[in-house]
């Protein structure tokens, strides 16, 4: 051992010498590559040959490769590959082969390496292929397979590198890559070769993102992987896709990729969603969601086509995946609708009453348009028995954005009252929970007040039938709010007929009252009402002024007899209210008369004077 | 009110105001121009009307305030977890109050939201819902609506472009920047929100 110790240290030495020697070489001013070629290289090549020492000839090359520059290893490249064939058998040309391709991968210059190759004429992909396949041929049965993988693995980092649009040569290195691994018997694929593979299929997204689909050997490969594998290789190209921000254009590129991200899609059934680390189960169905809104076609039933196939292969996702999956079907299709038709009306952006006119052949379009929004509905019914809630409000946002179709086309309005009939029929059969319930008719509210495709009588029937599931709530200081709200559907129809709203704000007050019992803050309920009576009394004559001013009165007292905690901000909700009344009533008769009334009632009341008083005191 | 004398003495704290992200169910993300211009480490506020989406983007709204203790998200309804239905803030002299919108009914109805922030006493009242950006100012009471900062679906059916908005808070004096990504550039939109002295006094004295 100690004179294999002094061996080592001779050699060493010896690298240095020679080694500095290269470099000085290197350095020689007037060293191109025309006396490199001619003189240098073969020169040193003979050397090399000569020397048979395999530790020796290795070092040699690796030297040359480093020092010279890569234009001269360009000119030479045959040159150099040619001779490797003649070294001793124990150097590792597969070490060599990388180490050139490494170097010529980086491209420092101006012009990339490709350009200048092709310049020169110098194909030098297919050189490094004529001898890397030579390789694989003589070493496949017998070398480790890690390191045959490995020596792909450089060729690819180079090609892609290199060459920036060529697919069909990354195509060939993996046909490269198959070939080798069916020359070694089947458990020689281990879990380092499975990582070799990863890497192999990663290495093509960086440049190519979406056209790896192109990549015939690309599936074969993958099948080569367990399960987890595939599904990181199948998320890492819908990230490459995301974050080259291009849109996919044809149904065809997306039929391709839903067959690369079937693993993503199905994984392995049931057994595997419960061990599945949920950052991640949610991280993967949230990049198959991105990958919806990332299908724009020109021609809107392209589009169509391909947001189907992505439903039907999401279909085999199965319920719990649906849950992440079938809301950005549903919005797509939604965001579909809105390309077939333009609004004629473009005054006030949220402006219920437009005309619209529907691109290309209308009868075409509006058949169009059902067939969009049946699939829609099918897509929400999918998960309406698992995931009530979300599908009802899927279903909401579909009665609106149907609901301008559903104004002028007779099967679009029998289909948006399917929608509503279907988001009411889960709100009163599968949302049971009440905070669940006093949520959800918020939103039914909100939504049936913006539907302009119902004739004034059914819209007022409708009305009353979300006016009635609000009384049903389980608290009564819900009912009071949700019926108060309620009030602004009967406002919202065609004709509307203040009798309805006079109605809600009265059932509102009776609950008001009721509300006593069980809610301490029953007192804000009185004043949301007494603002609701101001905003219709300015636009419905049936509302009476006596009556604002008797509730006025009554909400007065009953802030005089509230809980000291809550009497300042009750005081000042109770003052802005007032003061707005006196604001308006600058410009307004209808403010003058309910101002009028409130002072007379307050001269009659000495004691609540200063409360109206201290705005205009004051200017 | 006893030391308001000196208007030198106040610091300039900017709020960032956005919401209904609805990633990924309506959009895939962000836009790259908005991304780039939120950096963290530059805004002292952020104020959220919800409907974020994913537990991704809630976390990258969690780095853009210089402290995470002044950043408020109230619940869309699209949210499911713990955040409430309204929140508060007071920055300079503003007090600021905070909610989704879609449980005032009318959406986005001016007069209702008035109500809303007569009963939180706000001098500026946020809400969202709607996706579309609007600054209205009714007696010294400001409503703002930063839209959808993704430009995603609205129930308003009308077109939606993504936006947000920046409120630079000195005192007093608010300065209201509204961002807007109109045919593929971002432009850019100032105006004034003054606060009343006047009320000042007369409600808080």
């Amino acid at each position: 051992t100690k004179d294999k110790a002094k061996k080592e240290a001779d050699r060493h030495e010896l690298d240095m010498v020679i080694g500095e020697n290269i470099v000085r070489l290197s350095s020689l001013e007037g060293v191109d590559t025309e006396i490199y070629k001619t003189d240098i290289l073969p020169k040193l090549l003979n050397l090399i040959q000569n020397c048979k020492d395999p530790l020796s000839q290795q070092y040699l090359m690796d030297c040359i490769i480093q020092v010279f520059p890569t234009d001269f290893h360009l000119e030479t490249l045959e040159m150099i590959l040619d001779s490797m064939a003649s070294f001793h058998n124990a150097v590792d040309t597969k070490l060599i082969l990388s180490s050139i391709m490494a170097r010529l991968a980086i491209s420092t210059g101006a012009e990339t390496i490709e350009i200048i190759a092709t310049k020169k004429e110098i194909d030098m992909f297919a050189l490094f292929k004529k001898h890397i396949d030579r390789i694989l041929e003589e070493q496949g049965q017998i070398m480790d397979l890690k390191k045959l993988l490995d020596l792909l693995i450089g060729f690819l980092d180079f090609t892609t590198k290199a060459y920036t649009k060529k697919v069909e040569y990354v195509d060939a290195i993996l046909e490269s890559a198959g070939k080798t691994i069916q020359l070694q018997p089947a458990k020689s694929i281990t879990e380092e070769v499975r990582k070799c593979l990863m890497k192999l299929l990663t290495i093509p997204l960086e440049t190519f993102s979406l056209s790896v689909i192109q990549l015939s050997k690309f599936p074969s490969l993958m099948g080569y992987l367990n399960i987890e594998m595939q599904k990181i290789v199948a998320k890492q190209i819908l990230v490459a896709n995301t974050n080259s921000r291009k849109p996919i254009e044809s149904r065809s590129v997306v039929q391709q990729l839903l067959l690369f991200l079937k693993p993503l899609i199905v994984g392995e059934g049931v057994s595997e969603e419960a061990k599945a680390i949920p950052y991640d189960y949610e991280d993967n169905l949230t990049a198959l969601s991105k990958l919806l809104h990332a299908i724009v076609c020109a021609d809107p039933a392209e589009q169509f086509q391909a947001i189907v196939d992505v439903k039907e292969a999401y279909a085999m996702a199965g319920t719990k995946k649906l849950k992440y999956l079938a809301p950005p079907l549903t919005y797509c299709l939604y965001k579909l609708s809105t390309r077939m038709y333009q609004k004629e009306n473009t005054s006030e952006a949220e402006d219920k009453k437009t005309g619209i006119s529907f691109i290309g052949k209308e009868e075409e379009t509006k058949g169009f348009l059902i067939k969009i929004f049946t699939l829609a509905k099918e897509v929400t019914s999918t998960i309406s028995s698992s995931f009530p809630v979300l599908a009802m409000k899927l279903l909401l946002h579909g009665v609106l954005s149907i609901n301008e179709i559903a104004t002028v086309d007779k099967e679009a309005k029998a289909l948006a009252t399917q929608y509503l009939d279907s988001a009411l029929g889960i709100y009163c059969d599968e949302v049971v929970d009440s905070d669940a319930k006093t949520q959800a008719i918020l939103l039914i509210i909100g939504t049936v007040e913006r539907i302009t495709y119902l004739g004034t009588d059914e819209f007022i029937s409708l009305g009353q039938k979300v006016a009635s599931l609000c009384a049903k709530l389980l608290k009564k200081n819900d009912q009071c709010g949700a019926i108060l709200s309620c009030s602004h559907i009967f406002s919202a129809a065609e004709k509307p007929d203040p009798e309805f709203i006079l109605q809600c704000l009265k059932k509102s007050y009776a609950l008001c009252g009721t509300s006593k019992m069980t809610n301490q803050k029953y007192i804000v309920l009185y004043l949301h009402l007494l603002n609701k009576y101001v905003y219709f009394y300015e636009r419905f004559d049936a509302i009476k002024a006596e009556e604002i001013v008797a509730l006025r009165n009554e909400v007065k007292g009953l802030i005089d007899t509230a809980p000291p905690e809550l009497q300042t901000f009750l005081e000042i909700f109770y003052k802005e209210t007032t003061a707005a009344i006196s604001m308006k009533s600058e410009n307004n008769e209808k403010y003058k008369l309910l101002l009028c009334l409130l002072y007379t009632s307050d001269a009659a009341d000495e004691r609540s004077s200063v409360y109206l008083g201290v705005r205009r005191l004051i200017k | 009110v006893s030391t308001q004398s000196t208007w030198g003495y106040f610091i300039m704290e900017l709020v960032l105001i956005l919401g209904d992200f609805h990633i990924p169910q309506k959009s895939a993300d962000i836009p790259d121009q908005f991304k780039e211009l939120l950096k963290p480490g530059k805004i002292h506020h952020v104020l959220c009307t919800g409907n974020i989406g994913n537990a991704e983007t809630a976390a990258w709204l969690e780095t853009i305030p210089i402290d995470k203790k002044n950043l408020k998200i109230v619940k869309g309804d699209v949210d499911t977890s713990g955040t409430p239905e309204v929140d508060m803030a007071t920055i300079g002299h503003f007090k600021i109050g905070l909610i989704h919108g879609h449980q005032i009914v009318p959406w986005g109805d001016l007069e209702s939201l008035g109500t809303v922030q007569k009963e939180l006493d706000c001098d500026i009242l946020i809400s969202g819902h709607t996706h579309i950006i609007k600054a209205m100012t009714i007696d010294s009471k400001h409503f703002l609506n930063p839209g959808s900062i993704t430009g995603a679906t609205s129930i308003m059916n009308s077109e939606v472009v993504p936006s947000f908005m920046l409120l630079s808070i000195e005192g007093y004096q608010a300065n209201l920047y509204e961002y807007r990504i109109e045919g593929g550039a971002v432009h850019v939109s100032k105006c004034e929100l003054k606060k009343s002295i006047e009320q000042h006094i007369t409600y808080r004295a």
